[in-house]
């Protein structure tokens, strides 16, 4: 301890090797001194923690370390090694368990160079714990685990393939001696985690024993008794399998060997709730004609279970099999039986448990129960091989899309599971996102339907008092608070107010009708359709999602913001549900807001609150997703004309250097006021949007009464604007969204005159006088676009239409520089009208602000809170 | 260094449709030096691509023999001296592939269609798409669409579920929608994919290149030139729409979908204009940012489109080039053998006739995704899990058999031990008890009165202590 005073900090490296020390003095128990299990069991886990953590085994060795202390931090390995070594040797097995787990530890943190002096003795030992004489069952899973780390180490490298599959060749018959001989099922998820490691790194080794390995596997299979999990380590070992040959031919046939077990399995399980003819069916798929069986799985030839129970988890485990045959890599090109796996598939999900007419005299009532009773954990399986299927084969699933599609949407029209419900949406978000918009028209209405009516089960009385489809969802809510209040009313004044806040009561009873989950999942799958198919002949059903979306985001923020952070008393879920949802439908809402569609946004006013809001009040994930959202409208709001860099550069290069200086002058300018005007923007519409103080809608009144004068021509000309050309979208634009949006037609309105604003120097320039400038300065303020007197001039040159402003300013900006050659001093001239410009641009913020007061109160109005507050 | 580099340098095919000895030549665009050229090759216009990068496919616009019949080469581009010849029932005009080279499609001059499957070269289907000559097609970006560019100035657009569904053919139609709005035949169709919202954008010898919503079929936007339009390009990242006319002009418009209702827009006055062709223009293609456009005047330029100027004029001298692809020139080395990349789909001759097909036969198919092969197997620990949960597992009440029984092991070497022990401690025990009664005999016996009191508790003490465990363990 003397060095102690020596060290700096908890970096310094000098510390390692005594803290290993006096690890091993602190929990290595010595030769003779009993272990204390335990405290072991507690104790183990942090002392891993802390070797972990301070890497205490890696020996670090560089140039810059005093070779001093790598002698001493060796040394302290050796120590801790043969302590190790030594706990592996004792004839206790709990000491013996200790040190084969810290031998494991080990593997993974050693350094390489005593890895690889001293894996091969460490495996030996390893490998004496696994064969006959041990007998402790703890210890033959813990020595399967550390094999298995060491194996997993040992394959990083490759010069040492060759021995290593030497080696891992001498695991073989004792895994599956423990696979064969052994009978405790713990033991035999260890085995097939030493298995899986050697298939995965070693395939080498394993080839000359695969029947026997396979054999070995099949007959616990197909015995069905264990439990799911150990069925499953086995299965994928399994279904790795064939890696070890490597070649085509065994990939195809260990599958065909696992689609006729099902088959088979299948047989016998359906008797009497299908027809004869879909087996034959599906066997004439499996087997071309002509063609002899393969031998049955594992070489024995199936005998068949007793027909008290069905062979449940066999199907289940050969399904899971296929799964991961067709998702895990595999070096060939192999054949993949897409058609006979889909129509597995589809005969699994036809059977739904009632019976054909011909069957009925033959079924009991307890058959029948039994098969419904097993029916949903096969219709699960089968989903999950549908989504493998799509998984392993992506675009080349393109040919039997069709059929999928069609086996989905019939399916989707009877399954009424929850779980089968989302495994169903996330199958439709794989199809739409691998396939694109061509799937996206046939899927689309079933989604549409479905969804719907997940998301719409939200509860009876929402509903009641709100249809989904009729009207924006600001008109929702009011409604539904007004309810309340008169409910309060009967009740009473006091109650009231704690009546309002709490509608928990009555929203959990209707939730249950349709579980959280399946609307998260369908909220999902709208989203993707969103995405992917927006475009897709959305008009007959986009306003009504729109609205749907709206609405259940607004609802399922009103009872508060969840907290998406893990909370450990939750079982197996890292967050609360209800936290989850608001995600999902935040998600959702997003994406409507952001689909293209013909028209601006309805609820775009509505969503902006929303995620403001949340941005604010929510928890850290879900505030960091609504600040992400309001950046992501951002551009919806102001879109971004940027100029083309190439194409100004253009002109730059066929113009002289005195129209060079020219254009900077311009587009220094115009940046300056773009940027001001950008933090007027912002201000205003903070205060429009987010501010529900009376004083400043008082101020925001009066400044309407102040400007009346300047507005009151604005109509008028705009009036004539519209006559003269019909057809400006971006006029009608702004009426259309003046009477839904106000908010957002204020944000447009700012967006296109900015617009203008860049446009404007080359008009001015053009009039060079000054005080013309000034007035085309405050024709901008309008929010109609050509008003500007010079502007119209040049436009009429140019039969354009508004759509393509940029075009047009473009190629304004050529004309004006070609003329302006020469004329130097013009800049200076230029740059003066750009202050007035800018004087024009500041008082249209007040007059822009006018425009969207008339429907200022309803914004409030749409705010919950102050709903409830204002009682 | 060099090779990297290398590796990235593109190159440009072209390829002639007049004779059959132009052949195909690559190009290296920043040299100008020539890199390969392939012989005996004449492909129609849209009748050339890259398929995978590694191959080279051209539909031969030559008939072959007397039959009437058509045929496609693939060669590959690192060996090409031994091409794929398939032969078609007709002669191919425009051929096309899907972006991830899983199909090939061909239009014939009878307006007939084929579509094959690349890797089984199974032709899929055959159908009768339009009552004219098909004068381009193209996929769509996410490969689920295909559209078509007849001569007859009708566009249509195929859904390619619905054409290569295995089940049956029929029971939805193919055919999404068509339109007839250019009244001249098409030259070009370029996809564009902004989001959701796919587009594409057709030209025509109508004088007119028009935007169309793809699946909708909505027409959004009509671009009119002054003269006819022999074929399109567009930036791949800015907004300009470059369109090559028949005088040897290529107009260069700023192109903005934005929510822009039906509208038409004469680009004459507000294009710019590259001019350095005296003919028709060909072919245009970009690689990287600078546009490449080939003309009838047998000469193909390399432009910088920001400064407008021909960064490189190249002259083919046996023939105007009718098709030009870039392609990456590190497809053009030979493979080596450290660098082989397994994970290669095959190509196979494509098949005249369809066939029918068969539902046992699967599908060849590779099970990964191919970025993962090139790296070595992710090797990550799953002991530490494992012991996590054999630690916890013994923590908590529900244990594990395994850890029961070890705790069993446990407890009765612990009883063992505690057996032994008390054994051992009882011979002791009874040791002492001899040692102390023959000492107290002793002392009794010789010297009773010289003896102290506090010895004499001691030996109390120690009896006391000895007697405890012995009367314990009887």
């Amino acid at each position: 301890m003397a060095r102690f005073d020596q060290l700096e900090n908890m970096y310094d490296l000098g510390l390692k090797p005594v803290m290993l020390r006096s690890l091993i003095r602190q929990y290595l128990p010595a030769e003779n001194h009993p272990l204390n299990l335990n405290n072991s069991c507690f104790e183990l886990p942090s002392l891993v923690s802390i070797v972990q953590t301070h890497c205490l085994l890696s020996e670090l060795d560089s140039q810059s370390i005093d070779p001093k202390l790598i002698n001493t931090w060796k040394s302290a390995v050796d120590d801790w090694l043969s302590c190790l070594l030594s706990l592996l040797s004792s004839d206790m097995s709990d000491k013996c368990w200790v040190g084969i787990c810290l031998l494991g530890v080990t593997c993974q943190e050693c350094s390489n160079q005593r890895f690889l002096s001293s894996y091969s003795i460490w495996l030996n030992k390893l490998l004496s714990h696994i064969q006959p004489p041990a007998d402790s069952q703890l210890v033959k899973i813990a020595s399967c685990t550390s094999l298995a780390d060491l194996l997993t180490r040992l394959a990083r490298f490759p010069e040492v393939k060759k021995d290593g599959n030497l080696l891992a060749g001498k695991l073989i018959q004792p895994v599956l001696k423990l696979l064969n001989e052994d009978n405790v099922e713990a033991v035999w998820e260890g085995a097939a985690n030493l298995l899986y490691a050697l298939i995965a790194f070693f395939p080498a080794s394993i080839h000359h024993y695969y029947d026997k390995v396979e054999a070995a596997i099949a007959s616990k299979i197909l015995s069905g008794k264990y439990s799911t999990k150990t069925l499953k380590k086995l299965g994928y070992c399994l279904a790795l399998l064939p890696k070890a040959k490597g070649d085509k031919d065994s990939w195809s046939l260990m599958m065909q060997k696992f689609m006729i077990s099902i088959n088979d399995h299948l047989n016998e399980a359906f008797q009497g709730v299908e027809e004869e003819a879909k087996s034959d069916e599906a066997r004439r798929l499996l087997v071309p004609p002509g063609k002899d069986l393969p031998l049955p799985l594992g070489g024995a030839s199936f005998k068949g279970t007793s027909s008290e129970r069905l062979p449940t988890a066999t199907i289940s485990t050969l399904m899971f099999c296929c799964c991961k045959m067709l998702t895990s890599s595999y070096p060939v090109q192999v054949t993949v039986p897409v058609r006979s796996m889909l129509a597995l598939v589809e005969r699994l999900l036809r059977v739904d448990g009632s019976l054909p007419h011909t069957m009925l005299p033959f079924m009991t009532s307890v058959q029948q129960e039994l098969i419904c009773s097993e029916l949903p954990v096969l219709h699960a399986y089968s989903l999950e091989l549908l989504i493998a299927i799509i998984k392993g084969m992506r675009r080349q699933l393109l040919p039997h899309s069709a059929y999928i599609v069609r086996v989905v949407t019939r399916y989707f029209k009877r399954c009424s599971l929850p779980e089968l419900r989302i495994k169903l949406y996330s199958i439709i978000r794989m199809l739409l996102v691998s396939m694109g918009v061509g799937i996206a028209i046939y899927l689309a209405p079933d989604v549409i339907e479905n969804a719907s009516n997940d998301l719409n089960s939200l509860g009876g009385e929402d509903i009641e008092t709100s249809p989904a489809n009729t009207g924006p969802a600001t008109g929702a809510l009011p409604q539904l608070s007004n309810r309340k209040r008169k409910h309060g009313a009967e009740t009473g004044s006091l109650e009231e107010k704690r009546d309002a806040p709490s509608p928990k009561v009555g929203e959990s009873n209707t939730h249950q009708m349709t579980p959280i989950t399946v609307k998260m999942a369908a909220l999902d799958t709208l989203e993707v359709l969103l995405t992917v198919g927006a475009a897709s002949k959305s008009e007959s059903w986009r306003s009504s999602i729109d609205s749907l979306l709206m609405k259940t985001a607004i609802n399922s923020c009103k009872r508060g913001w969840g907290n998406l952070e893990s909370n450990i008393f939750l079982p197996h879920e890292s967050a609360s549900v209800w936290a989850d949802f608001q995600f999902s439908s935040l998600r959702a809402l997003l994406t409507s807001l952001l689909a293209p569609a013909r028209t601006r946004p309805p609820y775009l006013s509505q969503g902006l609150e929303l995620f403001r809001r949340g941005k604010q009040e929510a928890g850290m994930k879900l505030a960091q997703f609504c600040a992400y959202a309001l950046f992501a409208l951002e551009v919806l709001i102001h879109p971004r004309a940027l100029p083309l860099d190439d194409f100004y550069s253009a002109c730059h290069n066929s113009t002289d250097g005195a129209s060079n200086r020219f254009l900077e002058n311009i587009y220094s300018g115009s940046r300056k006021q773009n940027t001001s005007f950008l933090s007027d923007m912002r201000r205003t519409e903070q205060g429009g949007v987010e501010s529900h103080d009376v004083d400043l809608y008082d101020r925001w009144l009066q400044n309407e009464n102040e400007n009346q004068n300047e507005n009151e021509n604005i109509p008028v000309e705009d009036m004539k604007d519209q006559t003269s050309r019909p057809n400006d979208p971006s006029f009608t634009n702004v009426l259309e969204v003046r009477e839904q949006e106000p908010a957002a037609a204020n944000a447009d309105v700012h967006m296109r005159t900015e617009n203008e604003i860049v446009v404007q120097p080359c008009h001015l320039e053009e009039s060079v006088p000054k005080s013309q400038g000034v007035a085309s300065a405050k024709a901008v303020m309008s929010p109609a676009v050509g008003t500007n007197p010079e502007g119209s001039e040049i436009e009429s040159k140019t039969p354009l239409s508004a759509s393509d402003r940029l075009n047009d300013t473009n190629h304004d900006m050529f004309s004006c520089v070609d003329k302006v050659d020469g004329f130097d001093h013009v800049a200076g001239k230029t740059s003066s009208t750009l202050r007035n410009a800018e004087k024009g641009s500041s008082s249209m913020v007040h007059l822009d602000s006018d425009s969207s007061m008339d429907s200022f109160p309803g914004i409030v109005d749409a705010d919950p809170d102050t709903d409830a507050d204002s009682d | 260094m060099e090779m990297g580099e290398k590796m990235n340098k593109e190159a440009l095919v072209v390829c002639s449709d007049k004779s059959t000895g132009i052949g195909i030549t690559v190009w290296d665009l920043e040299t100008g030096e020539q890199l390969l050229h392939i012989p005996t090759c004449a492909a129609a216009p849209h009748g050339l691509f890259c398929l995978r990068n590694q191959f080279i496919v051209a539909s031969q616009s030559n008939r072959h023999g007397s039959f009437g019949g058509g045929s496609i080469f693939i060669w590959p581009l690192n060996k090409p001296q031994s091409p794929l010849r398939s032969y078609t029932l007709e002669a191919m005009g425009p051929i096309s592939c899907t972006k991830g080279g899983l199909y090939i499609a061909g239009g014939a001059p009878s307006g007939n269609a084929y579509l094959w499957e690349v890797t089984s070269g199974r032709l899929l289907r055959t159908w009768h798409a339009h009552h004219k000559s098909l004068k381009c097609m193209v996929f769509s970006d996410d490969d689920s669409l295909l559209i078509f560019g007849c001569t007859d100035g009708i566009i249509s657009v195929w859904s390619m579920i619905s054409l290569v569904d295995v089940e049956d053919s029929g029971s939805s139609p193919s055919l999404l929608y068509y339109s007839s709005e250019h009244r001249s035949s098409i030259t070009g169709l370029v996809t564009m994919s902004a989001g959701a919202r796919s587009i594409f954008i057709s030209s025509s010898l109508d004088g007119t290149c028009k935007v169309w919503e793809l699946v909708s079929g909505r027409h959004l936007q009509t671009l009119v030139y002054p003269m006819s339009v022999t074929a399109i390009a567009l930036h791949p990242i800015e907004r300009l729409l470059f369109s090559g006319s028949v005088d040897g002009n290529i107009f260069v418009n700023v192109f903005d979908i934005g929510a822009v209702e039906d509208c038409f827009v004469t680009t004459e006055d507000q294009a710019f204009v590259l001019k350095v062709h005296n003919e028709s223009i060909t072919a245009l293609t970009f690689s990287g940012f600078h546009l490449i456009s080939a003309s009838e005047d047998f000469t193909f330029c390399l432009w910088d489109t920001i400064n407008r100027v021909v960064l490189r004029r190249f002259n083919n001298r046996k023939g105007a080039v009718t098709n030009m692809v870039v392609i990456k020139q590190s497809s053009l080395f030979p493979i080596l053998n450290h660098q082989r990349v397994t994970h290669q789909f095959q190509v196979s001759l494509l098949q005249k006739y369809p066939q029918p097909s068969n539902p046992g036969k699967g599908m060849a198919t590779f099970l990964s995704f191919p970025a993962s092969h090139s790296k070595p197997p992710p090797t990550h620990f799953h002991g530490n899990n494992l012991l996590d949960h054999l630690i916890s597992g013994s923590e908590q009440e529900e244990q594990t058999p395994a850890m029961l029984q070890t705790k069993l092991e446990k407890n009765i070497d612990d009883r063992l031990w505690v057996t032994s022990m008390t054994k051992h401690v009882m011979e002791i025990s009874k040791h002492l008890q001899c040692r102390l009664l023959d000492m107290m005999q002793c002392r009794l016996l010789c010297n009773p009165y010289e003896l102290d009191s506090s010895p004499k508790k001691k030996r109390h003490k120690i009896q006391s202590q000895n007697q405890t465990p012995t009367e314990q363990s009887q």
